[in-house]
């Protein structure tokens, strides 16, 4: 009866650790001011529309280059359209690339990582020597190449995105299964009888993905900024599309008209950035096993 | 006789982020010159706190937080800290428990022992560097190793455990200190290495009169070395006496009930004695007597007052029983050493065996090849296999407890590995249960693996750290496709082995190690197995919650038919529990037979050896048997010796062992047999050994 008790309460007592760890990242106060950040960031991108003011692609020439107003918060840019909203909705688009990017580069940094460290052998050497030669090409050069053969898109960005970052997560999760595989833990499963995808995917991956999240955490803002690079480029979105690359590319164009563009644009990406950066520092200090012991004292 | 350090009512506190925890309270003793104290209790009892407060060393969140500690008449904690630098290492040295982490790998011995000789002699001596390596030589070849003289050369990493513990100790002692304290010196390493270390500090105590304050948790180790012992509970000394006085009556109920959960041969008939419960923890520690929540005498009082100190015939103890006010309840009050174990359910004789074999194991060999580089791949460079197991006939009946015993390096967990067909045999074959594990496919593999299961030596990492208990506990379950109400099974497995069903939602590091263990052992029974092979279930455990582990072990056994295969080291255990054991030295089986048969007449030189060196909880035995000290290490596997691969260190080998290898001409079938040429001279010419 006891039994039945404390198991239907688990699903209770696992929310409330959930909770304890968000608790613990807000304790430290680089994880406050990061969470806070991260927070803000995404309801901006949710509730775009009820905050942004006026319609991003709105123009209004003669109010062009307009410095911040009670009107215009932020100011406007070279076709008089209000920065304050084309900063919004960049910011869907920032998360829109930097998300699925980072999504395909995790799912495919672990699949490629679980198969190379736990066979091993030649198929181990194979996977290396694919991501040592994804990781000779400087993203951006790569990134350029394969934009200038199949044509700048949001899709196109992504993909590649998520292609030229995937080698770091397979190096990372082929890293820990090397380690796992040999764990007392996996023998004694083998030795239940388990079969190898039942160990590699019940019993390794939960044991290895905890570096990927926090590495994934971390390279968002980077991932951000590529975008950015690449609209700024003129490879990435393409206009009225109100990328953070693409507004600092036209203020930076018409930086002499006005300064308010760039200052804006820049200031949100430096923010941002910060902001995951923070946040992913210290999920990677509260989620580090040798930092949480929770036996005994 | 003067004492060297004197502790007055010293009190230890940890701070941490959630509170102060009160570590150590109200330590009282002294060590004379000369003289082997003996600090004992269960991990988390404080015994390393006061170590370390002794040289000042303590973590940066724990403080001395009252008493006095006296070294040579010197308060040591008023001292400068580059006044107790001078002490450090000087008048006080330490030895650590893991000798291979405790030496600095990137320098060679010499420049260690050189460099440490310099620091405390170079002030008032001037050696020079010359003569100190000299003096480090001398000290090296003291403390027992070999060609000193060009082994000093050597980095730390070319040494065995043994050797860098000894090495360790000279570091210790080169300076000649005043005190030597070690923490746990010996509970890194083999039985027989265990015997020379411990013999190494005896000799050295006698010829340098140097003080020494022995760290440990072993009573066996503490009755064959000290002269006085002092009991620690949760921070608080329970009993001190000299330890003839102490182990022949010992007066705490604490002290009585880790002496009864010793396993020891007379105990094979029963269970141990447990003491129900665990140490308490430091953030919630019990008012009054710390032991009362665990002690079957406890009253009232106990619960509320601190405890007084008791004095008989130098013998102290903090206990209420002994004051004037006890309230007598039964005449059972004040019990002494007498046995009072539980006898189990049913006797060993009871239990019916060698009608059918279960496991057979037909010349089986386990070679590792080392993993080669391109380049010697090319140069067609090959390096001897690692021969781990070197020609196996076993068989192991249905019911029956066999026992596997050997030092580190003796292929023993190898053996259980291949049995459980976890490794292939690379000659021979393994058969279990009709099946021959190198023939049948994968599948049917696995599907034997019910049949089949291991307990892990290590029991915290062998349970999946992102696992519940209860989803370990249904794992075997789900492997095997087998459906079962699954609150239902986890309760029971759990009542099975004596946890409490709120264990179920725990993560493994959740557990301590008695727990982890029980849940090793309740996913391990999940399938209703016919054979278990046990690795070292007790290492690593407090004296008292192994002894529950060898209960429940025990206790299984009787009730659900079980065959084991225990691969253990510590014959204590192997007396208590076994039915037959076979002893393994550099992958072969030298000897093997009845339990009684082998400890009482061991037909092997190595057998006897290993007996000698059992540690016994009883001072007296010191005075009645002679240990017989086995030279050197067991040799490098990739290089066994040859002939009998045991002649280096036999002590009664003749010119046909160096070249002829002794074997086993009988099958095994449960007759006591020995691969030695002179199998009867052995325990004859010695001392006689009981």
């Amino acid at each position: 009866m006891s039994m039945e008790n404390t198991l239907k309460t688990q699903p209770l007592k696992f929310n409330l650790e959930r909770f304890d760890f968000i608790l613990d990242i807000l304790r430290r106060p680089q994880g406050a001011i990061g969470f806070t950040i991260v927070l803000l960031f995404i309801i901006t991108v949710i509730f775009a529309p009820l905050i942004a003011p006026y319609d991003f692609a709105r123009q209004d020439i003669p109010n062009r280059f307009q410095g911040p107003s009670a009107h215009y918060w932020l100011g406007t840019d070279q076709l008089g359209r209000d920065l304050f909203s084309r900063l919004v909705y960049g910011a869907r688009i920032a998360l829109s690339v930097a998300i699925p990017s980072v999504t395909i580069a995790i799912s495919l940094g672990i699949l490629f990582g679980l198969v190379a460290g736990y066979i091993g052998g030649t198929v181990d050497n194979l996977i290396v020597i694919l991501m040592d030669s994804l990781q000779a090409f400087p993203s951006l050069i790569l990134s350029l190449a394969i934009l200038a053969l199949l044509g700048p898109s949001l899709v196109n960005v992504v993909i590649i995105i998520g292609i030229t970052w995937m080698p770091n997560y397979a190096r990372v999760i082929r890293a820990q299964v090397l380690s796992a595989r040999e764990a007392v833990y996996v023998e004694a499963e083998r030795s239940l009888g388990a079969t190898n995808p039942r160990i590699i995917f019940s019993h390794i991956l939960p044991n290895v993905i905890a570096p990927a999240l926090i590495l994934a955490a971390m390279d968002l803002p980077w991932v951000i900024t590529f975008e950015a690079g690449l609209s700024f480029m003129g490879l990435g979105v393409r206009p009225p599309t109100p990328s953070w690359g693409v507004i600092l590319y036209d203020g930076f164009y018409n930086i002499r008209l006005s300064p308010w563009p760039v200052t804006w644009s820049g200031l949100a990406l430096i923010f941002t950035t910060m902001g995951f950066t923070l946040f992913g520092e210290t999920l990677r200090d509260v989620l580090d096993p040798r930092l949480s012991g929770t036996r005994g004292m | 006789m003067e004492a060297i350090l004197k502790v007055e009512n010293l009190a230890i506190t940890y701070h941490t982020r959630e509170a102060k925890l009160s570590a150590v309270r109200n330590v009282d003793f002294s060590v004379e010159q000369g003289k082997i104290v003996g600090l004992v209790g269960e991990s988390g009892c404080g015994k390393s706190s006061i170590a370390l407060a002794l040289i000042r060393l303590l973590p940066p969140n724990g403080m001395v937080s009252a008493g006095k500690l006296y070294f040579q008449g010197q308060n040591l904690l008023s001292l400068r800290e580059n006044a107790m630098r001078e002490v450090r290492g000087h008048k006080i040295s330490m030895i650590f428990q893991d000798p291979m982490t405790s030496l600095n790998p990137v320098f060679s011995v010499e420049e260690q022992m050189v460099d440490a000789i310099l620091a405390h002699c170079g002030k008032n001596q001037k050696l020079s560097r010359s003569e100190a390596r000299q003096k480090a030589i001398e000290m090296l070849d003291r403390v027992g190793i070999p060609d000193a003289q060009n082994r000093i050369r050597d980095y730390p990493h070319q040494f065995s455990g043994g050797m860098r513990q000894r090495i360790m100790i000279a570091l210790a002692l080169q300076a000649n200190p005043a005190l030597l304290i070690a923490d746990e010196p010996t509970s890194a390493l083999d039985v027989t290495l265990e015997a020379q270390i411990t013999d190494l500090i005896r000799s050295l105590r006698d010829e340098f009169q140097t003080s020494i304050l022995y760290i440990t948790h072993d009573l066996g180790i503490v009755a064959q070395l000290c002269d006085e012992v002092i009991v620690l509970y949760a921070g608080n000394i329970v009993e001190t006496g000299d330890v003839w006085h102490l182990f022949k009556q010992p007066l705490h109920p604490y002290t009585q009930a880790l002496l009864r959960s010793h396993p020891t041969y007379e105990t094979n008939s029963r269970f141990l004695a447990t003491i129900p419960g665990r140490v308490p923890s430091l953030i919630n520690l019990p008012v009054g007597c710390k032991f009362a929540p665990r002690c079957q005498f406890a009253q009232t009082i106990c619960h509320e007052q601190e405890p007084l100190e008791y004095e008989r015939e130098g013998q102290k103890v903090w206990c209420h029983i002994f004051q004037p006010d006890w309230q007598q309840t039964s005449e059972k009050t004040i019990i002494m050493n007498e046995s009072q174990n539980e006898p189990a359910i049913n006797l060993v004789e009871s239990r019916q065996f060698k009608d059918k074999t279960i496991v057979k194991a037909n010349r089986v060999e386990v070679h590792f090849q080392e993993n080669l580089g391109l380049l010697s791949k090319i140069l067609g460079q090959e390096p001897a296999p690692l021969k781990a197991v070197r020609g196996i006939d076993i068989m192991v009946y249905r019911g029956e407890t066999l026992a596997i015993v050997g030092e580190s390096g003796s292929g023993k967990t190898t053996l259980g590995r291949t049995i459980l067909g976890l490794e292939e045999p690379t000659v021979g074959e393994v058969n279990v249960d009709g099946n021959p594990l190198t023939k049948i496919n994968p599948a049917q593999k696995r599907a034997l693996r019910a049949k089949m299961q291991m307990i892990f030596q290590d029991p915290i990492s062998s349970l999946s750290p992102r696992k519940r208990v209860a989803e370990l506990l249904l794992e075997p379950f789900n492997i095997h496709k087998i459906a079962v109400d699954p609150d239902r099974k986890v309760s029971e497995l759990l009542e099975m082995v004596g946890l409490s069903s709120e264990q179920a939602d725990k993560y493994p590091h959740q557990l301590s190690g008695g727990q982890a263990r029980r849940v090793g052992i309740a996913r391990a029974l999940a399938l209703n197995p016919a054979l278990l092979v046990a690795d070292e279930p007790t290492a690593g455990l407090d004296v008292s919650v192994a002894a529950g582990v060898l209960n429940l072990l025990k206790e299984l056994r009787e009730k659900l038919g079980l065959t084991y295969i225990l691969i253990t080291h510590n014959l204590n255990v192997v007396q208590f529990i076994a039915d037959r054991v076979a002893v393994m030295y550099l992958g072969k089986i030298i000897e093997i037979g009845e339990n009684e048969d082998i400890f009482n007449q061991p037909k092997h030189p190595y057998t006897e050896a290993l007996i000698s060196a059992i540690a016994i909880p009883d001072p007296e035995i010191r005075r009645k048997r002679k240990q017989i000290l086995l030279e050197g290490e067991i040799p490098d596997p990739r290089h066994p010796p040859s002939g009998c691969s045991f002649h280096p260190r036999c002590r009664y080998r003749r010119e046909r062992c160096i070249d002829e290898s002794p074997s086993f001409n009988a099958p095994m079938d449960g007759r006591h047999l020995s691969a030695c040429f002179f199998s009867e001279l052995v325990g004859r010419t010695g001392d006689s050994q009981d």
